[in-house]
């Protein structure tokens, strides 16, 4: 009797431990996924992500959500040079493009946001937008208008 | 100087009697590549003196550094923030390794790297920020490039103008602004 009951309070003590540090590391992953953000992309997108004033650089500030929210947009999100082609791995890349999207326009988001996960970075990646990049993003930003005025 | 006219005739008949035109011109042809590969040798450059052999550029005094956690001297090109850049040393130029020279404006999009710092061992992640504005400094030229990458790879090319970011595409010079440490996975 008295075994069991020590056994319950190990149990709920390591339960306890376990969930103190789920915040911890879900922080330090974080401030990685931050670091790779500033090393990999904030040279052009800048520490805010408001880019440098120059179209081909737009603000990503209370924008970029919009594109998770309307058809096609998720496939660009990946597909845009600078994401697909990125010295990084597709679990990483995931990652930083998650991070991006919470910290520089979590109010866009949609309700039912799925965040990316490696598979799906990794499939998207395959095929890099380059002469039709202009083309699709003025076709997704209309969308996205459209999208605003709906909702 | 009739013993020079015989001289010169008699070494054009004997070069004539044991070469062809041919190989003459081959010669020629050989001289002048020859001469115009010499300087694409690869010649070890830091030994010919100036930024990057450690010595001072003529006209710029050493700026000593009492930071302990910031070592070496920010005007030459061993300084420990300079392992990736390419350009002119704004430390040099009016300005220091982190601000741009007076009349200048930094250039809002950059290329970026990370630099061991020898006082604590870590490396640190390092924003090397163009300063653009009238003309090029052209004083403590240091060129060291680590994980610098092909121009293809534009974003981590460091011989890209990142002033195409600034109202003056002209490029001046070159900062080392530390952003952070960078984390190990």
């Amino acid at each position: 009797m008295l075994k069991t009951s020590r056994l319950k309070a190990v149990k709920s003590v390591l339960t306890l431990c376990l969930f103190m540090l789920l915040p911890v590391t879900s922080h330090a992953n974080d401030a990685q996924t931050k670091m790779k953000y500033t090393l990999f992309c904030s040279g052009c997108h800048t520490a805010d992500g408001r880019g440098s004033g120059d179209p081909r650089i737009p603000d990503m500030r209370n924008a970029l959500g919009y594109f998770a929210a309307v058809e096609g947009g998720r496939e660009f999100l990946i597909q845009v040079p600078g994401v697909s082609t990125a010295p990084i791995k597709s679990k990483e890349l995931a990652k930083i493009v998650n991070w991006m999207l919470r910290t520089f326009s979590g109010d866009q988001l949609p309700d039912d946001f799925k965040e990316f996960d490696e598979k799906e970075v990794e499939r998207l990646r395959q095929y890099v937008l380059r002469s039709e990049l202009g083309d699709t993003r003025k076709a997704l930003v209309a969308r996205i208008q459209e999208y605003k005025k709906n909702n | 100087m009739k013993w020079f006219d015989k001289f010169f005739e008699k070494r054009t008949r004997n070069i004539a009697r044991t070469s062809s035109r041919r190989s003459f011109l081959s010669n020629v042809g050989k001289a002048v590549v020859g001469v115009s590969v010499i300087p694409a040798l690869p010649v070890a450059k830091a030994a010919g003196g100036g930024a990057s052999a450690g010595a001072h550029y003529p006209g710029v005094a050493p700026q000593s550094n009492d930071n302990a956690a910031d070592p070496g001297d920010p005007t030459t090109c061993e300084y420990w923030r300079y392992c990736g850049i390419d350009g002119f040393l704004c430390s040099c130029c009016g300005g220091s390794q982190s601000a741009c020279p007076p009349g200048t404006e930094m250039s809002p999009i950059t290329w970026i790297g990370t630099c061991l710092n020898p006082a604590d061992n870590k490396h640190y992640i390092i924003s090397y920020n163009d300063c653009c504005g009238k003309a090029a400094c052209g004083r403590c030229f240091c060129n060291r490039n680590e994980d610098d990458t092909p121009m293809y790879r534009a974003f981590t090319n460091n011989d890209t103008n990142w002033c195409v970011g600034a109202s003056s595409e002209t490029y001046v010079c070159s900062t080392a602004v530390i952003l952070g440490t960078s984390i190990e996975p």
